[in-house]
């Protein structure tokens, strides 16, 4: 159920109660989105700290419309991505070995289910900037103009990165099911 | 689609539909961190708030501006003064006529007899009649249309002025000047040596006031350039701040620290007082040598590639320069071994901490004695900043026989960012000599330290103390 406006307003108004009521109910979604950028839970965790302040020092700038969900996921996307450009490696485009890409012959994904959080520990083996541009394109769904746009990169690169990115996910994957 | 995009597009909709609806729960204390978070970031609007929150530069500017409107202030209020007693100077005069006297001209008896009249002035100034000139020779002080000069010197004590003596002290001085004002024409000499010459007027004039008060002169400035050799030590704060916070592992210096500070300094000592006012700004690039020792659990660690059953595991370290959030490589010594997850894991990790730092002292002085030796004691606060911030592991060993720390590059670090400026406080005592009127030596030992501090998260950091010698070169003007 989303939170009505009474609650945003009861929030804007300093109301600690509704801010925990808010933070309540959009904290499992979001640190579950926090993970899947963070290189680690620690990360997840101060990304997530940082994200939910952002949140309610800038609520006065959620107008009402659209979805009060999709505009939280927005700035948590974009407190990590920031979270990641401090970080000392920063968000490293560069390609891997040649040899750790999948070859032109491409083998039948395996369906077998994995549970998710074994998939978070594999996206998180990725490198950061392959994993930003995952999620934001498989699970955001983001575009690769509004990408490009996001982490200063042109279209190009960030299609180029995107299938080194699944190719590298790919491989983690079907290594973790061959275990 | 070709096999790969379907492939593809497969492996994203299994992505999707495994992470869709995911939840994952937070630690028990966020929503406390979180609240903590916001309590310190909230923005009030006006400018007492904002005061609050920027409290010390607010001070450190305030103290500032103060000490240039009372320099300012004092300099133009002595000039003022010194203005005012031009005025008086130029403005009072006295004029004395002095009688005329009736020089008496040369006879051949007494070819000299004028040579002799000697003319008091009011202030007691002798006026004599003094000549070494021939008849039709001229002389710089007056002379005769005629051909006959009768020059006149003064033997007086000085022309009027204000004049500064050693001890800074001004005084106006009486003026004494003398014009002839009528010189009436006589015989040209000698015609007839029972003429007599004529009458020479002298009139002098003489300004005199009362005495004025010596002013003092307003108070001096300095500049100068200074070195702090010094030796550093630490006290260290590794406790948590808030309950349920993740602790951190406190870096120790592992041996005292030599380093130096260098300044540039600009001081002023105020007037008719022993006391002065210096502010500055220095630099010092320090290097801290230190070690921790974060215990880690087996089963804490990520698996991360490069095979050898390698793990990442992340620990918080609090430095003198900031909180660092240390990523470390791990792999076990004996690939595969069964462990348990709770199998612990100590480490030894040395570091090489880089600062480089600003400080900016607010200082205030009492300065005794007399002559070229002098001693002088100063206190206050210095604002301390740093400018660039670097860790480095140079070790790091382990003492669990079954774990060892990667090979090569096995780590990274992110320092989180400390608060910008820091207060410490600054004592010392020492001695000044002064070289001629404008060069003066310092020689002070000092100790200094800081202040509680925390970084931006809110955990304590450890707090620096220094002890050395300042070396200052100063320009008084």
């Amino acid at each position: 159920m989303s939170p009505t406006n009474t609650i945003i307003q009861r929030c804007l108004c300093g109301d600690r109660l509704a801010q925990k009521q808010l933070f309540e109910h959009y904290k499992g979604k979001m640190f579950a989105l926090c993970l899947r950028y963070a290189n680690n839970r620690s990360d997840a965790e101060d990304i997530f700290q940082e994200g939910f302040v952002r949140v309610f020092r800038d609520l006065n700038q959620y107008s009402g419309s659209g979805n009060f969900e999709g505009w939280m996921r927005k700035i948590f996307v974009n407190t990590a991505l920031q979270h990641l450009q401090k970080q000392k490696r920063g968000l490293e485009l560069t390609a891997l070995e040649s040899n750790d890409f999948a070859d032109e012959s491409v083998p039948p994904f395996d369906t077998e289910e994995l549970p998710a959080r074994n998939l978070m520990l594999i996206l998180q083996q990725l490198p950061p900037g392959f994993r930003a541009i995952f999620n934001l394109h498989v699970l955001e769904g983001y575009s690769h103009p509004e990408i490009a746009e996001i982490m200063g990169i042109s279209v190009g690169t960030s299609k180029s990165q995107l299938l080194r990115a699944k190719a590298h996910f790919r491989k983690l994957l079907e290594t973790s099911l061959t275990q | 689609m070709d096999d790969k995009g379907l492939h593809d597009e497969r492996m994203d909709e299994y992505v999707r539909r495994s992470f869709e609806g995911l939840e994952e729960l937070p630690p028990d204390d966020m929503w406390e961190r979180i609240e903590a978070d916001l309590v310190d970031d909230r923005r009030r609007p006006g400018f007492w708030p904002w005061l609050g929150r920027n409290r010390w530069p607010a001070a450190a500017a305030a103290m500032l501006a103060l000490l240039i409107s009372i320099s300012v202030c004092q300099y133009q209020y002595y000039e003022k003064r010194l203005e005012d007693v031009r005025k008086i100077a130029a403005q009072s005069s006295k004029t004395i006529t002095i009688p005329t006297e009736t020089i008496p001209p040369p006879t051949l008896e007494n070819p000299y007899a004028h040579q002799e009249k000697t003319v008091m002035s009011a202030n007691g100034a002798l006026v004599h009649n003094q000549t070494n000139a021939q008849a039709g020779e001229k002389t710089n002080d007056i002379q005769q249309p005629m051909g006959v000069t009768v020059p006149v010197s003064l033997a007086s004590n000085g022309y009027g002025e204000i004049v500064e003596n050693k001890g800074g002290e001004m005084q106006v001085f009486p003026q004494l000047t003398v014009s002839v004002v009528q010189v009436p024409l006589g015989p040209v000499f000698p015609l007839d040596a029972s003429q007599p010459l004529g009458q020479l007027h002298v009139q002098a004039s003489s300004t005199q006031q009362p005495p004025i008060s010596p002013i003092k002169k307003s108070g001096s400035w300095y500049m100068g350039f200074s070195a702090s050799p010094h030796v550093g030590f630490e006290k260290n704060r590794g406790v948590p701040l808030r309950p349920g916070v993740r602790p951190i592992v406190a870096s120790k210096q592992e041996r005292v620290a030599f380093s130096s500070a260098y300044w540039l300094n600009v001081g002023k000592k105020t007037s008719r007082s022993p006391y002065f006012v210096e502010t500055g700004i220095g630099y010092e690039r320090a290097v801290r040598v230190a070690s921790h020792n974060p215990r880690l659990r087996f089963g804490d660690g990520l698996h991360v590639g490069g095979g050898m059953g390698q793990r990442r595991y992340n620990y918080t370290v609090g430095t003198y320069n900031g909180t660092a959030e240390v990523g470390l490589r791990m792999e076990q010594t004996i690939p595969g071994t069964p462990t348990s997850d709770d199998e612990p894991i100590v480490l030894t990790i040395q570091t090489r901490e880089t600062a480089e730092m600003l400080h900016i002292p607010l200082l205030g002085g009492v300065e005794w004695g007399r002559g070229w030796l002098k001693g002088r004691a100063k206190a206050g606060m210095v604002f301390n900043g740093f400018l660039k911030n670097e860790l480095e592991i140079t070790a790091s060993t382990s003492q669990n026989a079954g774990f060892r720390p990667v090979g090569g590059k096995n780590y990274t670090v992110q320092l989180k960012e400390s608060r910008k400026f820091f207060p410490a406080y600054w004592i010392s005592a020492g001695a000044s000599a002064q070289v001629g009127k404008q060069c003066r030596f310092v020689v002070e030992p000092w100790f200094s330290g800081d202040f509680s501090r925390k970084d931006a998260s809110g955990y304590l950091l450890p707090q620096y103390f220094g002890a050395g010698l300042n070396f200052s070169t100063q320009y008084l003007f």
